[in-house]
């Protein structure tokens, strides 16, 4: 018993140490941001440490100068702060320089985000003042008629099980009246468009350059932001050959040629993307990060923002139109057997039930021979730019010539040799000084 | 220029040439360049057959300094750079012993008791390494119109673009190899100088990238003075290597940037006068006797 009190003893003083690596907090003021990253509102701070942030340039952002408990996360190599155990928000105006110059004084607005295609699907959109309470609003509103109407759907349900228990009594006497037999009522759909609550902050929208903010008075709130734009912007696209429907390979340029070998069935998701700075763009996400952005300065990548499923597809051979494809949802079914296999089938909701689609995309079957290229035509039958992209097929053969081709020098070099080998064994005793001499004379 | 200097260059430019032309050694690094460049090709394609399909981006989408994942570049454009830089090695070590051989045999002295100066001799020297390498580039040439007839892979612009960049390339190497040459009185201390400086030209950036990507700004101690020390050598490096004027232009055919281009060439051309007027100072400063 004593051997398991001693035990105990050593386990609570090395709990009384694990309690001493908790962080060290320290009270100071932070910036709290809300970044655009191109399709949506990223979270993070800006505190003493991490003076500089980074933000897209012509997008709304929302920052807002907060008192709070700050501290650094070891694990992560993070500074975090504690909004739980102190979050006062610094009120007053928003002093916005380039250089020297004064270009904003901004006050605190009210902001919703509402989300007009569901919370889970489409872009949300940032709504500023007075139009801010009506989105809120807006979504209260619809929820109350939401709930209004599972009231009254409730009853219903309510009625239709008095009215089912009515019809087993004597199910033989609606012969001839199938119309009256109780149809369960529809359950309500919850509303699609969702927004948040009405929030206060200062909204940034700025042109790309830098930019020092600051609340009028308090020099503590000074901040630099670093306001940029994406490189490029484009189409890409996701091209998913039918064998291989798991490791889809991307294309982000108009100038990228796509090489296929023999006929070919591929899938191609195309999507909006944006070309922007690894180190600035992971800033956005996760700025008093010690880890985030590191080694991205000059690296840029394409961040895909949202699939474009309202186009269509046309395939050109040869510079002559091949068809135009329309773009489906697509499952990929197992084969029925032990052995691995998959057939990729149209997505059907009747057939697939509550399964989600696989992917999404066009398919395009390719017999192998000849050039192709395919582009994307939006709902007016305009050309979308930036969308066209080459296909090219490659022969085989080519391997064989690869490996054939560098003995040629090897063989000029070596004819070359034996030539001058020729030459020399041939001359070998011959006076050609005396030679010429007898000629010319 | 002189009369009896240019036929002094002429007719030394054309003997070094045909004696280069006659041996074994040019060939072999022809067929060099082109296995490097079959090896990757023939990567490619299997690739392709492996999965089906294969993305490979043109001139304008390799990003700038760095590209973000590991990606094949224009199809052709990325073997022909590296036969390129074969080819140009070659270039190098023939030229680095060009000036050192014909001191240590005696036959330069011979040589300027007739109508050659300093000048004469430098320019043919030079002459003949760049036409030796437009031999190169013909057999390059060839070899990447016929694998693109075959295979089906696109030549771009930048692949043309880069043919005109390795001419220069190769005069930067060539006078770069003429500098090392006029300084040195023997072929072997040519040759030990020539790998010497190709050792370091080529691993000074991969150490400065090493140390760049994987320490950040704020480490201390030894790492972070191998991090400046690899950054002021990697400075030093990208303006005396032949092959950062090389790697310049390559960035800006990827780039589609003509300005950049132009840039490239312009300091390329520069490079190689400045070290072409080095070496005929040096050379006069030496002397023609071994």
């Amino acid at each position: 018993m004593r051997k398991y009190a001693y035990l105990l003893l050593v386990v609570i003083l090395l709990s009384f140490g694990a309690l001493a690596a908790a962080p060290e907090k320290v009270e100071q003021v932070v910036t709290n941001l809300l970044l655009f990253d191109g399709s949506q509102w990223t979270n993070t701070i800006s505190p003493q440490e991490y003076p500089t942030f980074y933000m897209l340039a012509d997008a709304d952002n929302v920052i807002n100068p907060t008192r709070t408990m700050v501290y650094f996360w070891p694990i992560t190599q993070e500074y975090m702060a504690d909004f739980y155990d102190m979050n006062e928000e610094i009120e007053g105006t928003l002093i916005v320089s380039k250089g020297n110059k004064v270009i904003a004084e901004l006050e605190k607005q009210d902001y919703v985000f509402s989300y007009p295609q569901g919370y889970y699907g489409g872009r949300p959109e940032i709504v500023c003042g007075d139009d801010a309470h009506k989105s809120a609003e807006k979504y209260r509103s619809e929820v109350d008629a939401y709930y209004q109407r599972v009231i009254k759907w409730q009853q219903a349900m309510t009625d239709y099980e008095i009215a089912l228990d009515e019809f087993w009594v004597n199910p033989e006497a609606y012969k001839g009246r199938e119309s009256e037999i109780p149809q369960e009522p529809k359950q309500p759909d919850y509303p699609v468009y969702y927004a948040t609550e009405v929030q206060r902050g200062y909204i940034l929208n700025l042109e790309p350059g830098t930019y020092t903010i600051e609340i009028d008075g308090l020099p503590e709130t000074k901040r630099t932001a670093v306001v940029f734009s994406p490189r490029r912007q484009g189409i890409g696209y996701d091209i998913r050959p039918e064998q291989q429907w798991t490791v889809p390979r991307t294309s982000n340029d108009l100038s990228e040629t796509v090489y296929i070998s023999g006929k070919q069935t591929l899938y191609i998701t195309p999507y909006n993307g944006i070309e922007v700075n690894r180190y600035m763009y992971e800033k956005i996400e996760k700025l008093p990060s010690e880890i985030s952005g590191r080694g991205g300065e000059l690296l840029y990548f394409w961040m895909v923002l949202d699939y474009v499923n309202d186009a269509s597809l046309e395939v050109y051979k040869d510079g002559v139109l091949l068809s135009t494809v329309a773009f489906k949802q697509w499952y990929v079914e197992q084969t029925a057997s032990a052995a691995l296999g998959y057939n990729i089938i149209e997505f059907d909701p009747k057939v697939q039930g509550e399964r989600a689609p696989s992917f999404e995309g066009f398919k395009v079957e390719l017999d192998g021979a000849g050039r192709y290229s395919f582009r994307l035509v939006n709902e007016n039958g305009e050309v979308i730019s930036e969308s066209e992209r080459l296909v090219r097929s490659i022969d085989p053969r080519s391997r064989f010539f690869a490996l054939v081709l560098p003995l040629i020098p090897i063989l000029v070099g070596v004819l070359i040799w034996i030539w001058r080998s020729s030459l020399s064994a041939s001359d070998k005793g011959t006076d050609k000084t005396s030679k010429v001499t007898t000629v010319s004379r | 220029m002189n009369n009896y200097r240019s036929v002094a260059i002429k007719a030394m430019a054309g003997r070094d040439l045909r004696s280069t032309l006659f041996s074994m050694g040019i060939y072999i690094a022809i067929a060099l360049g082109l296995i490097v460049a079959s090896i990757m090709l023939y990567t490619y394609v299997g690739g392709i057959m492996e999965n089906g399909l294969d993305v490979m981006p043109s001139s304008e989408t390799e990003t700038r300094y760095y590209s973000e994942r590991q990606q094949t570049p224009e199809p052709m454009l990325g073997p022909l750079q590296w036969a390129v830089y074969i080819g140009a090695v070659y270039i190098t070590l023939s030229a680095s012993m060009s000036i050192s051989r014909e001191r240590d045999q005696g036959t330069m002295e011979v040589l300027f008791y007739g109508p050659v100066d300093s000048i004469a001799f430098v320019v043919a020297k030079f002459l003949e390494q760049i036409l030796a390498f437009g031999v190169i580039l013909l057999f390059y040439i060839g070899y990447f119109l016929i694998l693109s007839k075959v295979s089906n892979f696109a030549l771009g612009i930048g692949f043309f673009k880069m043919l005109i960049l390795s001419l220069l390339l190769a005069g930067c190497m060539a006078s770069f190899g003429m500098f090392l040459s006029s300084m040195t009185r023997r072929v072997k201390t040519s040759v030990i100088l020539f790998l010497v400086f190709i050792i370091i030209f080529l691993t000074v950036p991969v150490l400065h990238s090493y140390f760049m990507v994987n320490f950040p700004g704020n480490v201390k101690g030894v790492l972070s003075v191998a991090r400046q020390v690899t950054s002021y050598l990697n400075f030093l490096v990208s303006w005396i290597s032949p092959f950062s004027y090389l790697q310049r232009g390559t960035v800006a055919i990827l780039l589609s940037s003509n300005i950049e281009f132009i840039k490239s060439l312009v300091f390329s051309l520069l490079y190689t006068a400045v070290l072409l007027a080095g070496s005929i100072f040096i050379f006069n400063k030496k002397g023609v006797r071994r």
